[in-house]
């Protein structure tokens, strides 16, 4: 579990435990204020008679808003998720703590929280002194309000909240309120023009719009993933709600994504965010219900639409030249006016592959993305491991009979009793959601890959080697060999380089991989030449000289000082060889021993004058005796994690020492 | 909204072999022993997770209550908020929300019990769904037989084994699936997704394979759990059966590399 961070929130802040660096501190009036909200554009008088609950509920939200963002998730290291889940205690002042204080309150407050941002949650409720009231905080211009509103329904400025906002205002006449997060001040025109366009589509209808900024200070804003943020507009918009008699709030996102079943192993739990999820919106209908002491539906009327589906609906109601102006990408701040959308991350993905299918691809044109969903190069493997998680996905999706959809995704189950239907008719419906977006995705492919083969991109390989058409594409004529490795009939016993690797085989077995290192090099040269003795240093001699061929990789052209040890040791050696040809009179055997010697001493003098320590050679052949004994043995041990009995035959016929030896096992003949 | 998090594998000596040994085309079975290796202590702690324990505590349950006079009282009996008669995705839907009821508030929550807790519902739908006429509305009196089956020391073994395979291709492919999407691509080992797609399928054929090492033992480990405790099978009991289960299949997931 987590260690616990303790967080002081309003009063509290200032009041408790000063001096000690340990708790996070979280002001939300007052001149050292860190958490702004501002609500503009609707008449303040609304607001007039908010109940203090309901002002708890927009104090606790914020709080949790801005620690989320002020206290970090970790990596996850080698272990299963420790990193991501946090311990968060917040001591929060309210004006009715025993309301807060009450079982179904906090227990719901806390089940709501912890299945959207994944953590753990501990509250102390005090109470609250002077706290101002709403309009204390939130700041609402002047902008006249004369109609009713039917519902209060939140608003992105992504495609979803689009089309919701069309369905309800343009197509079913409904005047709504839509509460928006501006999230971005960079986004501000666009959305601009985006609400316009809706409210020129709806006519009389037009509906409301009130923007909410949430602004922190710097320090606040450490951790990206703000899967509380949900929380935070729900809390607004339910206020703004119950202000205004409703007894719900509406979301509006496809189900793919409100259900958000995770594309790969290695997406559990909060990872895939839980915004809209239908466990999600019945927690938080739970704890607006037990607040305001009546019954509270926060709902999202597309569950069982596609994205492509939603898309349609904009288009089918008039609304298809809004579509450019919505937002959907995660990496706003990247984003420019011409090219609002990264293309990358997984809001974008889903985005472009859900414009294209409902055909309205002239209505949100492939320039605004940084990325091209169908062939731009992805050299991110972030990027395309979300890419390759989605098409597999989806390609699996459409051949699953509905057992097999159950059996890929157990995380189904914790939405089969939150969407307001029976299990099995639930289930039912999700299995034909996802076989439906399943084909809107493959379509999309399929139609890209048949266009680019019929124009012969594919064939000329003028697509770049990371975009999805070519990752989708089945190998051309140079295709690599299978993954796997296989074919032919390998020997029984085989240590061979290929690429960056080794593949070894003993008696027959399975091959395997044995990653590059000198003692695998040294391995191979000693299994090359069996029954040989090859001294020490000329082992390493070989491999440092030529490093690349023994996948070792290019140590550049100066020598280091490992390699200097290495050729110092050589030239003793060859000193020996030299004395011996001039003994035996052998006049090519001195020439050789010589020239080696030349161009070592060479190579050592240039080492020597870039700050080479001189050494005794004597030294040098003991170390390298050593390093080259150790190197084998490391190798070996390498080997027994796949292979023992290899392991256990290379230990008991492998000579280390000055020379080295393999010796060969009657039978055991290696291919090298 | 929508935001999925990703993230890349640590770069310790462990770690970096396992992705070396997948961008230098190792098989399955190396990369799955390599994986253990380096999350072994991570893997071995299922038996003292809550969540891993509860979800194989309910699938020991499912088969007792079936035998029982009455499938959905017995089933409320042991947590589970079920109508009289349940289907098949009301058990599923009801086992998911009892270990949610079980870790409320995170307590306890962690990565692998997430994974369990998901391996449980799909061993349900994979072996009892494969026994239904159709997975949707079927007859009250199917679904029990169904899952009355399970108490045979055959048909337990057979349900235990698929939980485990599910289970540790989860676990090992929560790391391998970090580092092999980066291989996709020309200069990749893997070429093309359906590349990529055949080596993770082997992945889970592998674990498939060696999880019948848990299948050999957890029939006879559930009847003599039954008949010790008085057809009952307490938590503590099935913590045990995990931790062997789990040291069992590391050395066997290490073994066949």
């Amino acid at each position: 579990m987590a260690p616990e961070r303790l967080i002081l929130c309003g009063p509290l802040a200032d009041a408790e435990r000063p001096g000690d660096p340990g708790p996070v501190r979280l002001r939300m009036w007052g001149p050292e204020a860190e958490v702004h909200l501002r609500a503009e554009d609707v008449r303040e008088a609304l607001y007039t008679d908010v109940p203090p609950a309901l002002l708890d509920l927009i104090d606790v939200a914020a709080y949790v808003y801005a620690a989320d963002q002020a206290v970090v998730r970790n990596a996850d290291g080698g272990e299963y998720g420790p990193g991501w889940r946090r311990n968060l205690a917040f001591r929060v002042p309210v004006r009715e703590p025993d309301r807060w204080r009450s079982e179904p309150v906090r227990s719901r407050l806390v089940a709501a929280l912890s299945f959207l941002s994944d953590d753990e949650y501990r509250f102390e409720f005090e109470p609250l002194a002077g706290g101002p009231p709403l309009h204390g905080y939130l700041d609402f211009g002047g902008t006249p309000f004369d109609g009713i509103v039917e519902d209060v329904v939140m608003f992105s400025g992504g495609l979803d909240s689009l089309a919701g906002a069309v369905r309800e205002a343009v197509t079913d006449r409904r005047k709504v309120l839509l509460v928006h997060h501006r999230s971005s001040e960079k986004l501000t025109p666009r959305h601009r023009r985006l609400l316009d366009g809706l409210g020129r589509h709806a006519g009389a209808a037009a509906p409301l719009h009130l923007p909410i900024r949430v602004n922190k200070a710097e320090r606040l804003s450490r951790e990206t993933t703000q899967r509380s943020r949900s929380f935070l507009y729900t809390a607004l918009g339910a206020t703004f709600a119950v202000m205004l008699g409703r007894d719900k709030l509406r979301f509006y996102e496809n189900g793919v994504m409100s259900l958000n079943l995770p594309p790969a192993t290695q997406v559990v739990g909060g990872r895939a965010t839980r915004t809209t999820h239908p466990l999600a919106l019945r927690r938080m209908s739970d704890l607006l219900a037990a607040l305001t002491g009546r019954p509270f539906a926060v709902e999202n009327p597309f569950l069982w639409k596609t994205k492509t589906e939603v898309v349609r609906l904009a288009a089918d109601a008039g609304c298809a030249d809004l579509i450019g102006l919505t937002t959907s990408c995660a990496h706003t701040r990247a984003g420019t006016a011409d090219q609002p959308h990264c293309g990358e991350c997984s809001q974008c993905v889903d985005r472009r592959f859900a414009v294209l299918a409902a055909g309205q691809g002239d209505h949100d044109p492939a320039s605004g993305y940084r990325v091209d969903l169908l062939t731009g190069e992805r050299p991110n493997e972030l990027s395309r491991a979300f890419l390759t998680a989605y098409l597999e996905t989806a390609n699996q999706v459409e051949r699953m009979s509905p057992v097999d959809f159950f059996v890929r995704f157990g995380e189904a189950a914790r939405a089969l009793r939150q969407a307001g239907l029976p299990e099995d008719a639930a289930g039912s419906r999700m299995y034909d959601l996802y076989r439906r977006h399943a084909a809107a995705v493959n379509g999309v492919v399929d139609r890209a890959v048949e266009a680019a083969g019929r124009g012969g991109a594919i064939r000329r390989r003028e697509l770049p080697p990371t975009c999805l058409i070519r990752l989708v594409s089945d190998g051309g004529p140079d295709a690599e060999p299978p993954a796997e490795p296989a074919g032919g009939q390998p020997a029984d016993n085989l240590f061979q380089r290929v690429g960056q690797a080794w593949r070894v085989r003993f008696a027959g077995g399975r091959e395997h991989v044995l990653l590059p290192s000198r003692g695998a090099a040294y391995l191979h040269l000693l299994l090359s030449r069996p029954d040989a003795g090859v001294p020490a240093a000329e082992l390493a001699f070989e491999v440092t000289r030529n490093r690349a061929r023994y996948a070792l990789g290019d140590a550049g052209e100066r020598i280091d000082r490992d390699a200097a040890s290495v050729y110092r040791a050589r030239c003793v050696d060859l000193r020996a060889d030299l004395d011996r040809a001039e003994r035996d009179n052998d006049p090519g055997a001195a020439d050789r021993a010589r020239a080696e010697l030349e161009a070592l001493g060479e190579e050592l003098r240039v080492a020597a004058g870039l700050g080479g320590r001189v050494r005794k050679a004597a030294d040098d052949r003991e170390r390298v005796r050593k390093a080259v004994g150790e190197a084998v043995r490391r190798a070996i041990k390498d080997i027994r994690e796949f292979d023992p009995a290899l392991a256990d035959h290379l230990a008991g016929r492998v000579r280390c020492g000055r020379e080295l030896r393999y010796t060969a096992d009657q039978g055991v003949r290696w291919e090298t | 909204m929508g935001h999925i998090r990703l993230g890349p594998l640590p770069k310790t000596r462990k770690w970096v072999r396992v992705v070396g040994l997948i961008a230098n085309g190792a098989a399955a079975a190396q990369v799955a022993a390599a994986t253990v290796t380096a999350a072994e202590k991570a893997l071995l702690r299922a038996a003292n997770d809550p969540g891993v324990v509860e979800s194989v505590w309910l699938l020991a349950q499912l088969p007792l209550a079936a035998a029982a006079d009455e499938f959905g009282p017995a089933l409320r009996d042991r947590g589970l908020v079920v109508p009289d008669e349940p289907t098949l995705l009301t058990v599923i839907g009801a086992a998911s929300e009892a270990v949610d009821a079980k870790l409320a508030g995170n307590r306890g929550r962690t990565d692998l019990g997430e994974m369990a807790q998901a391996a449980a519902a799909e061993s349900l739908a994979a072996v009892v769904g494969g026994r239904l006429r159709g997975l949707f509305d079927p007859a009250p009196d199917e679904v029990r037989a169904a899952f009355a089956r399970l108490g045979a020391e055959k048909q337990f073994g057979h349900l235990a084994r698929d939980f485990f395979a599910r289970f540790t291709f989860k676990a090992l492919n929560y790391f391998v699936g970090k580092a092999a999407p980066g291989e996709v691509g020309e200069a990749g080992r893997f070429r093309t997704l359906a590349q990529l797609a055949a080596f993770i399928d082997s992945l889970d054929t592998h674990c498939r394979e060696a999880a019948g090492v848990v299948e050999r033992f957890a029939g006879g480990w559930y009847s003599k759990a039954r008949f010790e405790t008085g057809g009952e099978v307490p938590r503590d009991r099935v913590a045990g059966f995990v931790a062997h289960a789990m040291t069992k299949l590391t050395d066997e997931l290490r073994a066949r590399a």
